[in-house]
């Protein structure tokens, strides 16, 4: 097990280092360097900039540098947690992100167990009750769930609260408690918006879950080890719960680490919608104005999380099924 | 004298509801296992033979219907069960399956669950029926692995199923099958999907579980030559009938139904002459619409007439213990 972990360590490392070279190509790629159009921006907006600032910028950034070293120090200073300055919101972009880092992740992950909540046992009972009416109504309903987009959901519940209960459910704070300190009036606030982008973001994931369960379950039921379990005198559910339903999960155990860039990119569109404060829309708007190290760090995050999802993956895949823990 | 027979299946008969229409796997199946007998039932594949195995275990899937006949099995106490009016998955018939019957299956390898350590799924089946801690179940598991020769039993236990060869799979699963002690075993073809060589080890630790418990045995297969080293008793089933049973000896020696001598035959021998290997003509008709009357007349190489197409022919007892379902042993008279 230990010697699979290291394989994988180093596969992962070496991976990030490829991915940190592309994301710092993509940030270079742009005509020009980003001074340039910074301080044609400055200039545009009636601010003066003189050569002295122009040298100072150009030296704490290091652009007259060769370019792998100017690598090393924008790579040094990411692993530092300085990912450089976003120009169109003038501010370091590891501040940007933090601020909205928090909420992505009650958001994320909030519908993360929303649909798993929801979807493992409807799945199970789906597949336990197959083809009974029950098992229709479920099918049609997650169909419909798969089918919906995201955004629609989102307008026709906004629409739907607004005008039946008078609620804005735009966003995550009402506007009393935007900017006020965090208490129990802010996070029942809180709660009481959450609730839309978790069923939003959810939907779509319980339906498809549902159904991906609902046949995982189906093919483990059939096999002999499920016939042999029965016939040592166990009681039904508990052989369905310790043996086909456990063998039916490890595809989503094996995947949780998938989920991790998910978390920070994922349902970026229902987030415009509903103008909540998360990393999606900010990667959204940075990809538009050429935000460069914006775009570019968030790559970079991206990246990083996807590989360390994997390893986590890798790991827990093994944790799960024996067979390839002793390979 | 006293009722020595641990099972008695009578008039069994077992429908499968499939979107094709019904399957009749069962038409009437017969047969009866004495206390410490062996008891072969041998027949092609789709004959039913595993419905019937799994029928006294009440094990059959959801689309599998118990549509008449009776089960009885007498427990340990010689009480009588009613295994057909027993809810499947009822305390009842869970404290039947496991403590005094089991079943061990064809393919080892998918039998076990592939992410559980087989300690784990003999254990689980000991703490369920019996009253003891895991050290006690742990301890009886060893010694039941120790019993069906694995070596190294305490390394073993904690090892999954596929660190065990096919063959140590199988002893792995009668050890299973005998934990809590039980009475019946019903083996479901234990050694088709094993080596050749292994097969033998297999049915002679089969056999000497058989002589170490007491137990009664079910042996279920194809092969006639494993029939002939195993078991005492012989029910020869042909679409969802038994046709002929009878003791092993006799079976062997005067088989009586033209489809039981076809079988026989068809065991391939080292000394024959012949260059080509004996088979039965023909293919098993349709399980979806079975011929009228005796079912093996589409095949028959000594159909009487039009009597073998009319109704199905009755029970006979042609000598001690030895009963066959065919026109030729009837005095047919001027039908």
């Amino acid at each position: 097990m230990s010697k699979f972990i290291m394989h994988r360590l180093l596969f992962m490392v070496v991976t990030l280092v490829i991915i940190s070279i592309l994301s710092f190509i993509i940030i270079q790629l742009p005509p020009g360097d980003y001074l340039t159009s910074y301080i044609t921006q400055l200039r545009s907006m009636g601010t003066d900039v003189s050569d002295e600032q122009i040298e100072y910028l150009r030296e704490q950034y290091g652009l007259d540098d060769p370019v792998y070293v100017q690598y090393f120090k924008w790579i040094g200073n990411f692993l530092t947690g300085d990912m450089g300055f976003s120009f169109s919101w003038n501010r370091p972009v590891n501040e940007l992100v933090w601020e909205r880092l928090g909420l992505t992740l009650v958001i994320s992950i909030s519908s993360l167990l929303f649909t798993w909540i929801v979807a493992f046992p409807i799945g199970i009972y789906t597949a336990l009750r197959q083809n009974s009416l029950s098992d229709y109504f479920f099918t049609f309903l997650s169909f419909i769930g798969v089918a919906t987009p995201n955004f629609l959901l989102a307008l026709v519940l906004m629409y739907v609260s607004f005008k039946y209960f008078g609620i804005n459910v735009g966003g995550l704070f009402s506007p009393e408690y935007a900017d006020a300190a965090w208490g129990i009036g802010k996070i029942t606030d809180l709660l009481q918006h959450l609730w839309i982008p978790v069923v939003v973001v959810g939907t779509a994931g319980t339906a498809g879950l549902v159904r991906i369960m609902r046949a995982n379950l189906l093919d483990e039921l059939g096999k002999p080890y499920v016939i042999t379990a029965k016939s040592k005198g166990i009681p039904n559910y508990k052989v369905i719960l310790k043996y086909p339903v456990r063998i039916a999960l490890n595809p989503f155990i094996s995947t949780l680490g998938w989920q991790l860039p998910k978390l920070i990119s994922g349902s970026t569109i229902t987030a415009v919608v509903l103008s909540l404060p998360t990393t999606g829309p900010l990667l959204l708007d940075a990809l538009k104005s050429q935000d460069m190290y914006l775009a570019g760090s968030f790559i970079m995050l991206l990246s990083v999380l996807t590989v360390i999802g994997t390893f986590i993956s890798d790991i827990l895949l093994a944790l799960v099924d024996p067979r390839i823990r002793y390979v | 004298m006293a009722n020595n027979n641990i099972l008695e299946v009578e008039n069994l008969n077992v429908h499968f509801h499939t979107d094709e229409g019904i399957v009749r796997a069962l038409n009437g199946v017969d047969f009866k296992v004495e206390r410490g007998e062996a008891v072969g039932i041998v027949g092609e594949s789709g004959c039913g033979k595993s419905v019937t195995s799994t029928s006294v275990m009440r094990l059959l899937p959801g689309v599998g219907e118990i549509a008449a006949g009776t089960i009885k099995y007498y427990d340990k106490n010689k009480k009588q069960h009613d295994i057909i009016n027993l809810k499947a998955d009822g305390e009842h018939m869970r404290s039947i399956r496991g403590p005094e019957m089991s079943m061990i299956f064809q393919e080892p390898m998918t039998a076990f669950s592939p992410v559980h350590t087989i300690g784990n799924q003999i254990m689980e089946k000991l703490l369920y029926h019996e009253d003891i801690d895991k050290d006690e179940a742990r301890r009886k598991a060893l010694e039941l692995l120790k019993k069906v020769g694995i070596s190294k039993p305490e390394q073993r236990i904690d090892e999954y199923p596929f660190q065990y060869s096919g063959g140590m799979r199988q002893r792995a699963m009668i050890a299973m099958g005998l934990a809590c002690e039980p009475q019946l075993l019903i083996a479901d073809e234990p050694t088709t999907a094993l080596d050749v060589t292994i097969q033998a080890q297999v049915l002679k630790l089969i056999k000497k579980m058989q002589a170490d418990y007491n137990l009664s045995l079910i042996l279920i297969t194809h092969d006639l030559g494993v029939i002939a080293h195993m078991v005492d008793y012989v029910n020869v089933m042909y679409l969802g009938r038994v046709v002929e049973s009878g003791p092993v000896e006799e079976i062997f020696d005067n088989p009586a139904h033209p489809y039981t001598q076809d079988l026989l035959k068809s065991i391939p021998r080292m000394t024959g002459n012949e260059g080509k290997l004996a088979s039965i003509e023909g293919a098993v008709p349709d399980a979806y619409s079975l011929p009228k009357g005796c079912p093996f007349h589409t095949r028959c190489r000594k159909k009487i007439g039009e009597v073998c197409e009319r109704a199905y022919p009755e029970r006979q007892e042609i000598s001690a213990d030895h009963y066959v379902n065919c026109y030729l042993h009837q005095d047919l008279g001027d039908k």
